[in-house]
């Protein structure tokens, strides 16, 4: 299996394709691989925060690169894996469908992740941050958003880090 | 010690450099190109902060990157707001690649 069929078996059990002719397209592809590692399908690849949040330059490159072979040869997923689907799927709720709250969701994780590296050691700093990144967000999105991740308790540990 | 033109053991190697396309040729559109490769997509103002260009410049250099098919657009409708987007290509990022590439393989070359 290549990069890229994997990338593919994960998006088709997600009732995604790998096309990435638009740009909501785009940012809902990487927010989705991202969120499936937190979750901890790990495929491989990197991310570095950039203009939208957690991105990984190698995942469009492996997308602009489809083996050709496509559905045809694609694995099934087994029970473990659907498991961290069906979670990340229900984690996110109708957010899945929308860009915008996605990569809204994957930055505040990622900031939670790695927001005390970077001198954002405190809730109120890294909501100032997005702030500032990300003004087309409101603050009662940005809460609502914490809110979710802290009840979920998937990222406990990192939540603790924070003053 | 058999030379070739360039020093180097791979002649090829900056012959390489010709079939990449021009506009990638100036500092600007390569650092645009950059932007646009460790990113989603970016919009105007978002590209003119972070590189600090003039609008003017900017446009230019966009729109030899889009004419050459490294860079598209497109119109984002997503939140209240519209604009217009830029992202890069395959062909972008493989020339950006390609570009890479060249210049490591030159520099490992030089350095042995």
């Amino acid at each position: 299996m290549t990069s890229y069929d994997e990338v593919a078996v994960y998006l088709k059990n997600l009732g995604m394709d790998t096309n990435l002719g638009t740009f909501a397209e785009r940012v809902r592809v990487q927010k989705m691989v991202y969120m499936l590692k937190q979750f901890g399908a790990d495929l491989g690849f990197g991310f570095t925060w950039y203009l939208r949040g957690p991105y990984s330059p190698s995942l469009t490159k492996t997308l602009f690169n489809p083996t050709g072979e496509e559905d045809q040869s694609l694995r099934q997923l087994n029970t473990k894996e659907l498991e961290v689907v069906n979670a990340m799927r229900n984690f996110l709720g109708s957010d899945f469908y929308s860009a915008e709250r996605m990569e809204l969701m994957a930055s505040l994780v990622y900031l939670i992740k790695h927001g005390p590296e970077n001198d954002l050691q405190t809730r109120a700093k890294i909501i100032r941050f997005l702030r500032e990144e990300k003004p087309q967000y409101t603050s009662e999105e940005i809460e609502q958003v914490w809110q979710r991740i802290s009840v979920s308790g998937m990222w406990n540990d990192e939540l603790s880090r924070l003053r | 010690m058999p030379q070739t033109q360039f020093g180097l053991r791979s002649a090829s190697l900056p012959d390489r450099l010709l079939k990449l396309p021009p506009p990638i040729f100036n500092p600007n559109r390569i650092r645009i190109m950059l932007a646009l490769y460790n990113a989603v997509g970016a919009d105007f103002t978002e590209l003119k902060e972070k590189l600090g260009l003039t609008d003017g410049a900017l446009a230019t250099y966009l729109k030899a990157l889009v004419k050459d098919g490294l860079v598209t657009t497109e119109q984002d409708h997503t939140g209240n707001r519209e604009r217009t987007v830029y992202m890069i290509t395959r062909k972008g990022l493989k020339t950006i690649d390609e570009l890479l590439e060249v210049f490591g393989s030159i520099k490992e070359e030089i350095a042995q």
